[in-house]
This record gives structure tokens, sequence and C-alpha cells, in this order.
């Protein structure tokens, strides 16, 4: 409670000295989650394009998908589906999202910066050895 | 002690600076995405004529687009944190910098890793 009080205050005085300013956790939060959607949407796509031994055959996926070219949406969808078992990126997600929550109630900047760096490293790897093990 | 550290914990961070690291980091991770599709789309159309092309697609199809994300775009991302974090533009400039180089580099140099 103490801490708390603290901290508005240490706030309040901030906001006085530099107006146009952005609280540091609320910044460090809002990027960390930012960074990890984006990082999630890369490894998304990077998974969808790395083609495996053998290939599972969707072939609603696959038909569209040669229709609309390397553009198409369905590219993730089909990562998602068939090669890699692709909706364990949900907890990696699941653990930044939790750290930035964690940084903005707590006011320190740590969990939010160790939630970004395990759930990326997560959803990098955590496909290949789910793979490896299934 | 205590007060201290709420200080630094929650003096704010400029809003310019915030801002910029989050448009720097939308910027690389736009220049990953567009590598990610152009490479995608050069391996995948007819290259059967570059016989010389044929394993550095091979390279890609197992995993090195992986690596290119990682090593580009972690990079970005790390030192827009740093700036944050610091509150100092120059980490974003620099981690901005070493994105774009390890981007082009992992071009340059993927036909004679791989």
């Amino acid at each position: 409670m103490a801490s708390a009080q603290r901290a508005n205050t240490a706030q309040r005085r901030c906001e006085q000295q530099h107006p146009r300013t952005v609280p540091q956790p609320v910044a460090v939060a809002v990027f960390t989650v930012f960074a990890s959607l984006l990082f999630h949407f890369l490894i998304f796509w990077s998974y969808g394009l790395i083609h495996v031994g053998e290939h599972r055959t969707i072939s609603v996926v696959d038909d569209v998908e040669h229709k609309l070219g390397i553009f198409s949406i369905l590219v993730l969808g089909k990562a998602w589906l068939g090669d890699f078992p692709l909706p364990i990126l949900g907890i990696p997600l699941t653990i930044s999202l939790s750290g930035a929550w964690l940084t903005l109630r707590e006011l320190r900047l740590q969990p939010a910066l160790l939630g970004l760096g395990i759930g990326t490293l997560s959803a990098s790897f955590g496909p290949i050895v789910v793979h490896l093990i299934l | 002690m205590a007060s201290d550290r709420a200080d630094s914990t929650t003096c704010s961070v400029s809003l310019t600076l915030f801002v910029a690291a989050l448009l720097a980091t939308l910027i690389s991770a736009g220049l990953v995405w567009t590598a990610l599709v152009l490479t995608g789309l050069g391996c995948t159309s007819d290259t059967s004529h570059l016989a010389s092309w044929y394993p550095v697609c091979k390279a890609y199809e197992r995993g090195a687009y992986l690596a290119l994300v990682i090593i580009a775009f972690g990079t970005q991302v790390v030192g827009a944190a740093h700036a944050l974090i610091r509150k100092r533009a120059i980490s974003l400039i620099v981690g901005l910098t070493m994105s774009l180089v390890l981007l082009a580099a992992h071009f340059l140099f993927v036909p004679f890793i791989y």
C-alpha cells in the first residue's frame, strides 16, 4: 500500500516535470506485447514456409493457395493445420501477456522483459521440440 | 531506497522515444516479412535452370527462415527494449542499424554458408 502511494507520488512528480511522457512500465509493457505479437507473426510465417519430409496433404487449402499464390494468408493456415503443431504458439503468447500484465500491476520492468524473452524463445523452438518428440 | 526505485521505474519515457521504438520495430518486422516473402517467392517459382540456387532454397526450407527472423528481428527488439529501459535513443538507432545490416548480411552470406 505504502509502495503504491510512493509510486503514485513519483508518477505525479514525473508527469509535472515532463508533460509529454509515458510511464516507463506502461511503455515497456505495451512495447513487449507489440513486439511479441510481431515476433509470433514472423515465426508463424517462417514455419509456414518450412517444408518437412512428408507433407500432410490438405487438398482444399492447397488448391486455394495455388490459385492465390504465396501471398495467400492460407500459407499460415496450412502451417497451422499441417506440418507443425503450431497451436502451441498460444502458450508463449500467454507468457508474454502475463509478463506485461504483471509489469503494469507491480510497476516493475522485469516481468514484461522476461515474458518477452521466454515467450519468444519457446515460440521459436517449441514447435521443433514438439515435432521431434511426437 | 524504495522511493528511489519507484522513481527510477515509474519516471517516464518521452513520448517521442516510445513512438519511435514502436515504429522502428514495425519497420523492422515489415522488412523481415518482405524478405521472407520474396525469398519464398524466389524459391517456389521455377528455378530449375538455376542449379546454384537450389541448395539455398533447400536451406531455407530446413529452417533458415527461422534463423533470419530470430537474428534480424531479435536484434531490433533487444535494441528497442534497451532504449526504453535506459531511456536512450541511441540504443534504438544502433538496434535498427544492426538489424538492417544482419538482414543484408544474411542474404549475402547464405549462399556460402548453407
